[in-house]
């Protein structure tokens, strides 16, 4: 632990639940209304709420996106989106949307970050994206063609007129699949060192230090968690089983529910997990200028949260989302400090031409989301 | 007309540099100064960002500067008196009558959309995918017929032929064309299903729980009439459709959680949509056997003895038929078929 020369400076959030309610159940009624045209503005004014919102020394953010150039995005998006839903109607035509899409991706990706970064600021200075396409065109290839054969190899019917799946279809699947979460971590960690130290404040770019081995352990810990778990209830099944033959049906219905608890418990671990560890992950690696950052997040506290809020969202019918929304967010932002070496007021402002919301909007329908 | 002043931060937009000022309107200029800051600018060119509660209440200036403040009070009586007024999106959102009102709309909206506005889109889109397209998506799934759930039919070759000759003639008297049928024997007992395309399925099981009916055949016809009339509504495409679109829907509303809460949620909802094509079936399979001169009380009998198998499975040792039926009609809302007594007034009323 080093000393800052000056007083850690917290991320905080002044949004509130009942406030951003109102917001949200008023763009879903206009949205409907409007048979989803208003969508563009409502994300406008959702982000705009979550920016002003978020305070670091005194000053807020803000977002500075266009509803307009929004709405042409998801157009555009949507297109992609219904060919993408059809594909697996047709084989060849299938075929034809996977190749485009997973050649025009890293593009997307990119243009998505550029058109986030590009309209947000702090203290009226924006910040910018300069990544190129080509930067990360390799990784995305790899990954895009490690899980393309892996899901060939177990895609019905492709052993072409042979009854069941053959032994050289089993081992290229399987093959695959070990590679594919071999690559993971480090596909991972390459992609988010590119949104990094391709993101600057203004004129100052910001440096990461992370490295590979970080994610590696991030994404061990949690194999190591479900295996153990795995082993805790295989475990239970055997003690069970020898008890079932005289408890009967009272054994058989505690296992099964045991055998749930770990399933839903473990996939509504992950989310939480994830978005902890690399947010801390992350943002104890960013550096801008001689100012460093801090995450104190805690898996075990946002599992809670969104535990309570599953519980909620699932009372209310879904009207608690919004009240959901806000306390997840406000306990990530709360988490962050920025360690400063002096003051802010130093960086100098950059003027860049606006940007297309295409690739923004491609990511949202697809719900891809890999930064913060 | 004055007003202010307001204190607030002035950034000019080429460095991060925070500048305290105060604010004031004088006549029809917007006054900012402070340290290093002189300005007057018309109050016509500053662009006054929508305000939330918390968040700071933000003015553009011309030529790219920002002023953020949080004294509320001095920045809200000063754009006030600019006579600047909440938008009325803005307003809407202020007002908790306003958000019960939505809350009441968007609840009858999604109500509506669910039982009038997706089945219609979802149909479109089912009439916009070609023939070829449904019959691949029925032939991956009679791939998938297989072991251990389905083996192949234990049924005689003339067993089969009778059968398949019986459906083609009776369809061949209404007009209609002729489906692929495919036989397999089913762990899981007696069942019949229509597939997207043109393919329907028939258990030796279903066979042979026929053949404890007064006129096996007809009561066979009855549920092949039955299967037809999905196939010739697309009823499989159509729910397949359906349900997608409903799961689609979910997810967004539920938001993060779509793996847990949304696997069992639309299996819920989608029944609703099945039992109409479930009737709708029913009524094909009646206005078959009526075309080909046969009764309907086979049919009757097999979903009797379909019942008696099912409440049998219950297992609660009760023979009552009234107590079955109640049973299983009172299942109905989330049952894919409508309730048994249901089914039978409806043979019964349409070919009795």
């Amino acid at each position: 632990m080093s000393q800052p020369p000056q007083a850690a400076l917290p991320l905080t959030f002044t949004g509130s639940g009942s406030e951003y309610f109102r917001i949200w159940i008023v763009n879903l009624l206009l949205t409907i209304v409007t048979f989803g045209i208003y969508s563009a503005w409502a994300k406008v004014r959702r982000l705009k709420y979550f920016y002003q919102n978020t305070r670091l020394a005194g000053a807020s953010f803000n977002y500075h996106g266009e509803p307009l150039a929004i709405f042409k995005g998801r157009l555009l998006a949507l297109g992609l989106l219904t060919a993408w839903t059809v594909a697996p109607l047709d084989k060849i035509w299938g075929m034809a949307v996977w190749i485009v899409l997973a050649a025009i991706w890293p593009w997307i990706v990119v243009r998505s970050m550029r058109f986030k970064r590009r309209n947000s600021s702090y203290r009226n200075v924006r910040f910018r994206f300069d990544g190129r396409t080509r930067d990360v065109y390799l990784p995305f290839a790899l990954l895009l063609g490690v899980s393309f054969i892996a899901a060939l190899a177990f895609y019905p019917g492709s052993g072409s007129g042979t009854p069941g799946v053959s032994h050289a279809q089993i081992a290229v699947g399987v093959i695959s699949v070990v590679l594919l979460l071999a690559l993971m971590p480090h596909f991972h960690f390459v992609i988010q060192q590119f949104f990094a130290t391709r993101t600057l404040f203004g004129e100052t770019r910001f440096r990461y230090s992370a490295r590979a081995w970080d994610f590696y352990k991030i994404y061990l810990l949690l194999g190591l968690v479900f295996f153990g778990g795995l082993l805790a209830l295989g475990t239970l099944i055997g003690v069970g089983s020898a008890t079932a033959k005289q408890g009967g049906w009272i054994a058989v219905i505690v296992l099964a529910i045991a055998g749930l608890v770990f399933f839903y418990g473990f996939v509504l671990f992950v989310g939480p997990y994830f978005q902890v560890r690399i947010q801390n992950l992350i943002w104890n690696n960013l550096k801008l200028g001689g100012h460093r950052f801090e995450s104190r997040a805690r898996v075990w506290l946002l599992f809670r949260i969104t535990l309570v809020n599953l519980l909620l969202i699932a009372l209310t019918l879904g009207f608690f989302r919004p009240f959901a929304v806000i306390r997840t967010l406000r306990y990530r932002i709360e988490s962050v400090s920025l360690l400063p070496a002096g003051d802010l007021d130093s960086f100098v402002g950059s003027s860049e031409a606006a940007v297309a919301a295409f690739g923004a909007e491609a990511v949202d329908l697809f719900d891809f989301d890999l930064a913060l | 007309m004055t007003a202010g002043p307001a204190r607030g931060g002035y950034y000019d937009g080429r460095s991060s540099k925070r500048h305290e000022v105060t604010l004031e309107l004088s006549g029809s200029a917007l006054r900012v100064r402070g340290t290093g800051v002189d300005l007057s600018v018309p109050l016509a060119d500053v662009t006054i960002e929508e305000r939330a509660a918390n968040a700071p209440r933000l003015l553009h200036l011309p030529g790219g500067a920002l002023i953020e403040s949080t004294d509320f009070e001095g920045a809200d009586a000063l754009i006030e008196h600019a006579g600047r007024r909440d938008s009325v999106v803005v307003r809407l959102q202020g007002s908790w009558r306003m958000a019960l009102g939505s809350i009441i709309a968007v609840a009858c909206a999604g109500a509506a959309f669910y039982i009038w506005g997706l089945p219609w889109v979802a149909d479109r889109i089912a009439d916009a995918i070609p023939p070829a397209w449904a019959e691949a998506l029925g032939q991956e799934a009679v791939k998938g017929l297989k072991a251990p759930v389905f083996r192949p039919s234990a049924l005689s070759e003339e067993a089969r032929k009778a059968i398949e000759q019986d459906l083609a003639a009776a369809l061949k008297a209404i007009g209609q064309p002729i489906p692929k049928l495919e036989f397999r024997s089913f762990a899981a007992g007696p069942n019949a299903f229509a597939l997207p395309g043109n393919t329907m399925v028939l258990t030796d099981e279903m066979v042979k729980l026929a053949g404890r009916t007064g006129d096996p055949a007809a009561a066979i016809l009855g549920v092949l009439g039955h299967e037809h009339g999905h196939i010739r509504h697309r009823h499989p495409l159509r729910q397949f459709v359906r349900a997608t679109a409903l799961s689609a829907l979910l997810a967004w509303w539920i938001g993060d959680f779509s793996t847990v809460l949304a696997t069992a949620a639309p299996v819920l909802l989608a029944a609703r949509y099945s039992r109409d094509f479930e009737r709708e079936a029913d009524r094909e399979a009646v206005a078959l056997l009526r075309a080909t001169g046969r009764s309907v009380e086979p049919l009757v009998e097999l979903f009797g003895l379909m019942e008696g198998r099912r409440a049998a499975k219950g297992g609660d040792g009760k023979d009552s038929p009234n107590a079955e039926r109640k049973a299983s009609d009172s299942l109905d809302y989330f049952s894919s078929h409508p309730g048994t007594g249901e089914r039978i007034r409806i043979l019964r009323g349409q070919g009795g």
